[in-house]
């Protein structure tokens, strides 16, 4: 990546964006998640976010340092290391400290999350070559690992269980029914569970919908995601989670019930808009897309009715390791590619 | 003398069977989540290699080539239920800590591997000396892993307590492979830096020896 | 090719080589295992010696099968060591996660023929314990040496591992099942204990050594603890049940649902209030079979049980009836004193007086005594005359002098202050002291314990109401 000059195949078409344009657009566009994770979490959330983006960019940088040589030498070369460091950071690191911060309940503990910030750079991204060449999404490694390792419960998504009554949620799960219903005897309105108010014990970033919408609506606009994509993900999911619901025995909910506390509920929001949308890791040609995405649906809804936990981060990574295989399949149509009209004779 | 000293440092370090030559993983992945059962099977792999070695070789020129894979693996198999009568009235609480992997020994490659690569073509000494090198460079390569393992995994080292906080990936076989690879990659750096320094400090005799035989020839 | 070529040839060679490493292979495997064999009987004592924490000779214990059914757990072997005559028993305890078990070995240990203290206790396997893994050995070590005779081991007092609540009882219900056997053993006995239920209906899902009952105000209280139901854990419910056979209250104190979101979905046991037996029989329906059993197969019906926590909703409804369904057998066993009155007593009421026809049961050398007694408002003595002296061999003589007309005017109070002494804890005559310790004791303790029974059932007859 140190080039200066770049070989490719016309046509040559010169475009404003770099890989550090998109980063920022990203960044502003967690930034609404972000602020209201710290305003509904308080100081636990604020540590959280900024332990695991330093971690993060720490980790980038202390991996970029020791393969350039930055200790050959007997340590001459450390500020030119630095430097060059400097001149090719990307903000990618940040951006999954930030997402792996969002999607941590706030209840995880700062060297947890550490060590999960450094699991995820070290061995997802800067192992396997660094920006670009990641397998699978770091973030969601990062989440998958530390739920493997500590005893982060996967935050449990409150209604997952049969639901009770109209319009509100009543608990499905025992580590948050005693939460939700403090002061909540209907349980949770739809409403709630949107803004994410009164909602307790669930992923820092995951809370508030409509912030992760309004950062959905800006990546849209500045062209940095296609606004479909996550919306497949989020109503496959939404749809065939229903649809599971109501094989549930003495289920007495209707289907629009089933589908929105579904899809308002737990990562998929989030998951959807930032994690599967990530450019390395999902399919390059737009019929791959929509099968990558309406999978990734599939699974989850599957997943979560089976095992009444938070699956968004395993399933993002295991239908990563798929992607190559849809690449395979779904060959992106090549630039100003247009089929020949055959001849009528 | 020279060639048992190569065949052991060979066997121990530079064809290192699990770091190198990658052979027997198997049991290498489903035993390094504790220090001590680690070593017990590595143990047991030294104990039935050599003796597998040995009589391979000394077998050698009966065994016609044809059939000479059953063959090993007879005597290989005999060699493993052997080993198993023993530990079993032994040393029970090794036996049972190995498992089903015990049995697995029959079919782990190193095994295998140096009897077709080694013990049929050498003299029984070096074969035992071959068998009794790999077995050991097998054994410290799967106990380091294991005290890694075991350590970040349950803050333990060979079942002594040492800390709370553990890390629960690396008791699982996902943590396993983590600590393989990674250890894999810092053997070969080692080695190459060994290499590379003996290289140059070869390089540096010779470039000394010929510019010194050169001063001689002037001065003569 | 020619015979002589074919031996010549490779192949022959191969096979023969081949044959003769097997045949080899094989003697040899045969004399290692002769000599290298671990019989099973060498397996059992290693494994024992582990359980134990060190090398031990045992015997094993014949045992009659009534001693090995227990409650809550089941004897499955049993050795006595040979060097110190404990115990060691191999127990399954039922009640645990999701209607399983968990099977340990514990060990007991005795002296002088009485069990001293709990020793080690090993998980041998279990039936469904998902949670079996939260169990440490820490858990298993706090039973070692805590025995107490007076206070099984329970859930309820800190033996328990929080997230694995149902598991750790299926454990203390193996151990405390453990002690009970060998208890039972050394005393040579019968180890069921009787119980005032056992003669009464719909006890199968009724824990009748932990249940109790009470009359009070006119209504019997039952504190049912009932046993598990396939997946539903085991309920605590209060019900109370009025003179006219109904539930007047009922409330579900413990719900046993194995977590949400079945115990939201239990059955409302309000619904029950003022239902009588034959009406909540009718609720239950199709979820009782004809021999006494839940139906599982009913499960996926329509009645107004079925809601989702069938097997929870139908404890509930199952407790209702066990206490409707026996009001009268607890209302007889509601009577105070009545360890020396025999059943063939009467009586009669008339507007607030009772008119008794006491018959007692025989105490010692004396034989039963019948006595009239009557009652009144005041709840003291207004007569006694004795009809029937069962004192024996001349000793009415040695009587207390008008022994019976000495109660007229009394209370149940009064005349209690006066037998207490006789009686021990388990309400049995003993001898003692006191005011009617003359030469003949036991004939004064059975006329006096005939004036204690009608004084204090008076309030209990009056509300039931009608002659028995």
């Amino acid at each position: 990546m140190n080039n200066q000059i770049v070989i490719s195949t016309p046509p040559h078409v010169k475009c404003k964006s770099t890989t550090k344009s998109i980063m920022l657009d990203v960044l502003i566009s967690l930034a609404p998640a972000t602020v209201m994770a710290i305003v509904y979490f308080g100081l636990n959330a604020l540590w959280i976010v900024l332990t695991a983006v330093l971690g993060a960019v720490a980790t980038e940088f202390v991996y970029y340092f020791i393969a350039q040589g930055g200790f050959a030498n007997k340590c001459k070369n450390a500020l030119d290391v630095c430097k060059k460091w400097w001149k090719q950071f990307d903000y990618t690191s940040a951006i999954t400290g930030l997402i792996l911060a969002l999607i941590l309940p706030s209840t995880a503990i700062w060297y947890e999350v550490l060590i999960g910030a450094i699991f995820s750079i070290a061995i997802v991204k800067m192992l396997f070559g660094g920006t670009g060449k990641n397998l699978v999404n770091p973030a969601a490694m990062g989440r998958v690992f530390m739920f493997i390792s500590f005893a982060i419960a996967a935050p449990v998504v409150c209604n997952i269980a049969p639901i009770l009554g109209e319009g509100t949620i009543a608990t499905g799960a025992s580590a948050l029914s005693g939460n939700i219903l403090q002061g909540n005897e209907a349980g949770i309105s739809y409403l709630d569970l949107f803004l994410g108010t009164g909602v307790p014990a669930a992923a820092i970033g995951e809370t508030c919908k409509a912030a992760i919408i309004i950062g959905w609506i800006y990546l849209a606009v500045k062209k940095v995601i296609k606004w479909w994509q996550p919306l497949i993900y989020i109503a496959v999911a939404g749809l065939v989670g229903a649809l599971l619901a109501l094989t549930v025995e003495g289920q007495s909910v209707d289907f629009i019930n089933s589908f929105l506390s579904l899809t308002l509920s737990g990562g998929l929001i989030f998951g959807a808009v930032f994690m599967a949308t990530d450019y390395v890791t999902s399919p390059k040609a737009t019929l791959g897309q929509i099968i990558y995405f309406v999978v990734l649906g599939l699974l989850t809804a599957v997943l979560r009715h089976y095992t009444k936990l938070e699956v968004v981060s395993f399933v993002i990574v295991l239908v990563n390791l798929i992607v190559p295989l849809i690449d395979r399949y779904f060959i992106r149509k090549p630039f100003g590619y247009k089929r020949e009209k055959k001849e009528v004779k | 003398m020279k060639n048992i000293k190569k065949i052991t440092l060979d066997g121990l370090i530079f064809n290192n069977p699990t770091f190198m030559l990658v052979l027997g993983t198997c049991p290498t992945l489903g035993l390094i989540s504790s220090a001590s059962s680690a070593l017990g099977m590595g143990l047991t792999v030294v104990f039935i290699l050599t003796l597998s070695n040995v009589i391979i070789s000394a077998l050698r020129k009966i065994i016609p080539n044809e059939v000479r894979i059953p063959a090993y693996i007879v005597i290989i198999a005999t060699l493993v239920t052997f080993a198993r009568m023993l530990l079993e009235k032994f040393l029970p609480d090794l036996y049972s800590s190995l498992g089903g992997f015990l049995a697995l020994i029959v079919v782990n490659c190193i095994i295998l591997g140096r009897a077709e690569a080694f013990a049929n073509k050498h003299n029984v000494l070096e074969s035992a000396v071959d068998g009794v090198a790999n077995g050991l460079g097998f054994t410290w390569a799967i106990t380091v892993m294991g005290i890694i393992c075991e350590f970040f995994g349950a803050g333990s080292v060979f079942g002594l307590k040492i800390m709370d906080f553990s890390i629960g990936v690396f008791a699982k076989p996902a943590g396993a492979f983590l600590v393989y690879g990674l250890c894999i990659a810092i053997f070969v750096q080692i080695m190459e830096s060994v290499q590379r320094a003996l290289r140059v400090k070869k390089a540096k005799l010779t470039r000394e020896s010929l510019l010194s035989a050169n001063e001689a020839k002037e001065v003569a | 090719m020619s015979f002589k070529s074919f031996i010549k040839s490779a192949s022959f060679k191969s096979i023969i080589v081949l044959l003769c490493t097997l045949l080899i292979s094989g003697i040899f495997l045969t004399f290692a295992n002769a000599l290298l064999k671990v019989t099973d009987q060498e397996k059992f004592d290693r494994a024992i010696s582990k359980i134990y924490g060190g090398p031990v000779e045992t015997e094993k214990v014949t045992y009659d099968s009534k001693l090995a059914t227990l409650e809550t757990a089941n004897i499955l072997e049993a050795y006595t060591v040979k060097s110190d005559g404990n115990y060691i028993v191999k127990v399954e305890g039922t009640g645990g996660f999701s209607g399983g078990s968990v099977t340990c070995w514990v060990v007991v240990n005795v002296a002088n023929k009485a069990v001293t203290n709990v020793g080690n206790v090993v998980i041998d396997s279990n039936l469904n314990q998902s949670y079996i893994g939260r169990i440490t050995n820490e858990y298993l070590a706090s039973f070692n040496g805590n025995y107490n005779a007076n206070k099984p081991f329970s859930t309820e007092n800190g033996y328990v591992v929080s997230g694995a609540s149902f598991t750790s009882g299926a454990i203390c219900n193996a151990v405390n099942g453990a002690v009970t056997f060998v208890n039972a053993t050394l005393g040579g006995g019968v180890v069921e204990e009787t119980t005032p239920y056992d003669e009464f209906e719909y006890i199968q899902y009724i824990n009748k050594t932990k249940t109790t009952h009470s009359f009070a105000d006119g209504l019997m209280t039952y504190q049912v603890v009932t046993k598990g139901n396939n997946a539903a854990g085991a309920f605590n419910i209060t019900v109370s049940v009025g003179a006219d056979k109904t539930v007047s209250a009922i409330e579900v104190t413990k719900n046993g649902s194995t977590g949400e979101p079945f115990t939201s979905m239990t059955y409302d046991a309000s619904n029950l209030i003022g239902k009588s037996a034959e009406e909540i029989k009718a609720t239950i329906g199709n979820l009782l079979k004809d021999d006494g059993k839940y139906n599982i197969s009913a499960e996926n019906g329509s009645g107004s049980l079925n809601t989702g926590a069938t097997e929870s909703s139908f404890l509930v409804a199952y407790s209702a009836l066990f206490a409707t369904a026996n009001y009268d057998k607890a209302l007889a066993g509601a009577f105070a004193y009545t360890q020396y009155i025999d059943a063939a007593t009467t009586y009669t009421v008339e507007g607030d007086v009772i008119n008794y026809q006491i018959v007692t049961k025989k105490n010692g050398e004396a034989d039963k005594f019948s006595l009239n007694v009557t009652v009144g408002a005041e709840k003291t003595i207004t007569a006694m005359e004795i009809t029937v002296n069962g004192s024996t061999y001349g000793f009415d003589a040695n009587m207390k002098p008008n022994i019976a007309a000495s109660y007229v005017g009394k209370t149940a109070a009064e005349i209690e202050s006066i037998i207490t002494p006789y009686l021990n804890d388990k309400g049995k005559y003993k001898s003692a002291s006191g005011e009617i310790s003359t030469g003949a004791t036991m004939s004064n303790f059975l006329v006096t314990y005939a004036a204690l029974y009608a004084t204090a059932n008076y309030d209990l007859i009056l509300v039931v109401g009608g002659a028995n």
